[in-house]
């Protein structure tokens, strides 16, 4: 597959060359990469387990929910950021990896699934918030958990494939 | 040690690793980053409602119940994947002090951990107290400040010499 010569470029700005010539600054960021993803996805992995309803069942959904999600995006915006620049210093090269583009199309199929819950399931939250989750809210759970692991193991992948 | 970690890299367990290192290095590597976040997580939030930050409605007793139990089948899980990746290349790791210090790290922050549970299990006031969470909180600072060093040191591992 062609690569667009905006990913070449990117690559071989300042900020990619830098990267890429530093002994310390790609592993730097990439420890960033994984703490970050470590909080996102263990924050995501409460919610999701509350709403199939497997643990925390004895707190509200809507009060874990509001607990956890702060702490998600803000940990989802640092692992935005160290990706961003892991990807500058490599930007053609990523761009070529199956697993790479992947890990993006899992990632809006995530987004899409919490939109959907948000449209659905959770609109009627008062109903649920207490007792067994709704089938809408179990299925986000599930869906959510499973998505996500795809996202972790296509992101190791690609550290396999440069 | 270097007889036993060539004898470790002949076993049939290990050749079969090294056959499949395309996808079965990243698939039990994606295990053991999944099983980390789940232990980050769940150490963080007790260590975080020790220090007043989150859940501070809840007591910690619940707190500790509800998600202790998670580092511990995490830390399980970290140890299976961990051995198989180790067999698969026993010299990158074994020999490598950034390794020896994460293991070190590893008995010391599970200690901890196993002294808060045990206390919240107990339903030791001093945990709940403000007055006495002045010993408690340098314990979850510790706590909060080696797990994050020891997913540092692993990536780090990578690297070394």
């Amino acid at each position: 597959m062609a690569v667009p010569a905006i990913f070449k470029a990117l690559q071989a700005s300042p900020v990619g060359k830098t990267i890429t010539e530093s002994p310390w600054m790609f592993p730097t960021i990439e420890t960033v990469h994984v703490l970050a993803i470590a909080t996102v996805i263990g924050a995501i992995a409460v919610v999701d387990l509350r709403l199939i309803g497997v643990a925390s069942k004895d707190r509200p959904a809507s009060a874990l929910t509001r607990e956890f999600l702060p702490w998600t995006w803000g940990a989802f915006a640092v692992a935005v950021t160290s990706g961003a620049l892991m990807f500058t210093s490599r930007a053609a090269d990523y761009m070529a990896i199956p697993a790479f583009t992947a890990k993006f199309a899992i990632m809006a199929l995530a987004g899409l699934n919490m939109a959907v819950f948000h449209l659905t399931a959770e609109r009627n939250i008062g109903a649920w918030d207490l007792g067994r989750p709704a089938i809408g809210a179990r299925a986000a759970g599930v869906i959510s958990l499973v998505l996500w692991s795809a996202v972790v193991i296509c992101g190791r992948k690609v550290g396999f494939s440069l | 040690m270097n007889a036993f970690l060539d004898a470790v890299g002949n076993t049939p367990l290990s050749l079969f690793l090294q056959k499949n290192v395309d996808w079965l290095i990243p698939l039990i590597q994606s295990v053991h980053i999944l099983a980390l976040s789940v232990v980050f997580v769940s150490a963080a939030v007790v260590d975080l409602r020790i220090l007043g930050v989150v859940g501070r409605r809840q007591p910690l007793r619940a707190t500790s119940r509800r998600f202790l139990p998670w580092v511990g089948w995490g830390v399980a899980i970290l140890l299976v994947t961990g051995l198989l990746l180790m067999t698969a290349e026993p010299h990158r790791a074994l020999l490598n002090p950034l390794f020896q210090i994460k293991m070190a790290a590893l008995i010391l922050v599970c200690l901890m951990t196993w002294a808060i549970a045990a206390s919240a299990k107990a339903g030791d006031t001093a945990w709940e107290g403000i007055e006495r969470r002045g010993a408690a909180k340098p314990l979850a600072i510790a706590s909060l400040l080696l797990w994050a060093a020891i997913i540092a040191l692993g990536r780090w591992i990578a690297y070394g010499p």
